[in-house]
């Protein structure tokens, strides 16, 4: 019904950005875009072209054989030396865009990231702290505060204390205060190898790992993101697939598709063909999604067939 | 009209417009300051055309489905290639996607052109000629992306709808 769809479009509208915010970036951006071109000009005898070739998604329509992903390091490098109260580690992320790390308390939680492609931290109109020497920003809510500061090698930190989802700490200086402590104690020397109870032991095309959470609450349990691309600031990361494995009820989509059993065990077809979920594994839900982030728009139709995406969950070893 | 004053009395729409698309607030700002910066650049050229609301429409359209900008990596990297775990706010994402109904789920689930096909069609009102100009295709085409996108939104959907574009 056409109410119907108009009002979950609406619905959307909830996420709508502050006009006022927008028109202020923009100012600031046709400033300094000004001031760029004015220096580009001056430069211009000295410059030289960059060519940069774009990821097609066409080289995959040839798909030769089934491929063998090799090992992967990623590790975060994060390590905050204070913490507030009762705050235990529930999960780690690193990959080609970044790191990051997750905490929760009983009736609060901490999520520290570190965007590397991301160098813009400047945002209108939040308050400017000091942290360890250099210029942060701190957004303070009733229920949450973040901290925004630049990372030593240039990406962008954000420190989030929040209220927890069963009820709230009383007052929003706690969180502003905490965050900061975080913020301040925070180093980037650790190594802390992410790691998962599974692996794709064949993939459709050469893909390696971009990508790879933990979740320390059901050990073994994470994510894997493999691509054909390095996804990294210069290069997409073209055509891959997400591996997942967790028990959380929010891994099954609204209207999934009975399909024939995976390694045994019921699965599912769901997001026109984009994602096959096989329940009862080892605990919880697998869930394999076909992925594209390229610089052509992403075809209508999915860049990985389903036949191919059966292909990797029937071979998705768990190793616990 | 001078770029300041077009601005003002479009940005409402292009907001709507493009936050509808990404259903994201950050990627929806990200979208229309990067239009509006690039339109600066252009104005001369964009407000000498007969609509320049649809010029801006057409590059927030374009600029939603390239998924050109460092934002959109990102995100991609992150959130698509890591669906629940490797996005900080797991909690937070998996809370926020429960407050929304199984149809705008679904909706936000579409292939960024039937999804625009739908928002062009139902709420913004243009017929196939208008939406094909937009995307940069055939009327036939939007046609297609329409129906694979009802298609798939079938279930949740009381009874069939029409566009202008269908009568």
């Amino acid at each position: 019904m056409r109410a119907q769809l108009i009002a979950a479009l609406e619905e959307s509208l909830r996420q709508a950005p502050d006009p006022d915010e927008i028109l202020r970036g923009v100012h600031v951006r046709i400033r300094r875009r000004r001031q760029r071109r004015r220096l580009v000009l001056a430069c211009a005898s000295l410059g030289t072209v960059a060519v940069v070739l774009a990821v097609s998604i066409a080289t995959l329509s040839i798909r030769p054989a089934v491929f063998s992903p090799g090992p992967y390091d990623w590790a975060v490098t994060l390590e905050p030396d204070w913490l507030p109260n009762g705050m235990v580690l529930s999960s780690m992320w690193s990959g080609a865009t970044g790191e990051g790390l997750s905490y929760r308390a009983e009736r609060a939680s901490l999520h520290i990231s570190h965007d590397t492609l991301t160098t813009a931290v400047d945002q209108p109109g939040w308050e400017h702290i000091e942290v360890n020497g250099e210029t942060a920003w701190v957004e303070s809510q009733a229920t949450q505060a973040l901290v925004v500061f630049r990372s030593p090698t240039g990406g962008r930190v954000d420190v989030r204390y929040a209220a927890g989802s069963l009820a709230s700490l009383p007052g929003a200086a706690e969180y502003r205060t905490g965050a900061v402590r975080v913020a301040q104690s925070l180093r980037f020397d650790a190594h802390r190898p992410v790691r998962v109870g599974f692996a794709a032991r064949s993939l459709p095309a050469p893909m390696t790992v971009v990508a790879v959470s933990a979740n320390l609450e059901t050990p073994g349990q994470g994510h894997l993101g493999y691509a054909t691309g390095p996804g990294d600031q210069q290069t997409p990361a073209g055509v891959g697939v997400a591996i997942v494995v967790d028990n959380r009820a929010a891994l099954m989509p609204v209207t999934p598709t009975r399909r024939a059993d995976i390694q045994g065990r019921p699965a599912y077809v769901a997001q026109g063909g984009r994602s096959i979920i096989v329940t009862d594994f080892h605990g919880g839900a697998l869930r394999i999604d076909a992925l594209y982030d390229g610089r052509d728009p992403e075809p209508s139709d999915p860049v990985l067939s389903e036949d191919e995406l059966v292909m990797v969950a029937e071979n998705v070893p768990w190793g616990g | 009209m001078d770029f300041e004053r077009f601005v003002v009395a479009q940005l409402p729409g292009l907001i709507r417009y493009s936050t509808m698309l990404a259903g994201d607030r950050d990627l929806a700002q990200d979208v229309v300051q990067d239009v509006l910066v690039r339109a600066h650049d252009r104005w001369p050229r964009i407000s000498a055309t007969d609509r320049p609301d649809l010029y801006l429409k057409r590059m927030v359209t374009n600029e939603y489905l390239s998924w050109r900008r460092s934002r959109a990596r990102r995100a991609a990297t992150l959130t698509r290639w890591g669906p629940t775990l490797a996005a900080p706010d797991v909690a937070d994402h998996a809370e926020a996607t429960a407050a929304r109904s199984e149809l705008n789920q679904q909706l936000a689930a579409l292939p960024g052109r039937q999804r625009a096909v739908l928002i062009l069609g139902y709420y913004e009102g243009c017929d196939d000629a208008e939406i094909a100009d937009l995307l940069g295709c055939s009327p036939g085409s939007v046609r297609t992306y329409r129906s694979r996108a009802l298609a798939a939104l079938r279930a949740l959907l009381a009874e069939p709808i029409t566009t202008r574009g269908d009568r």
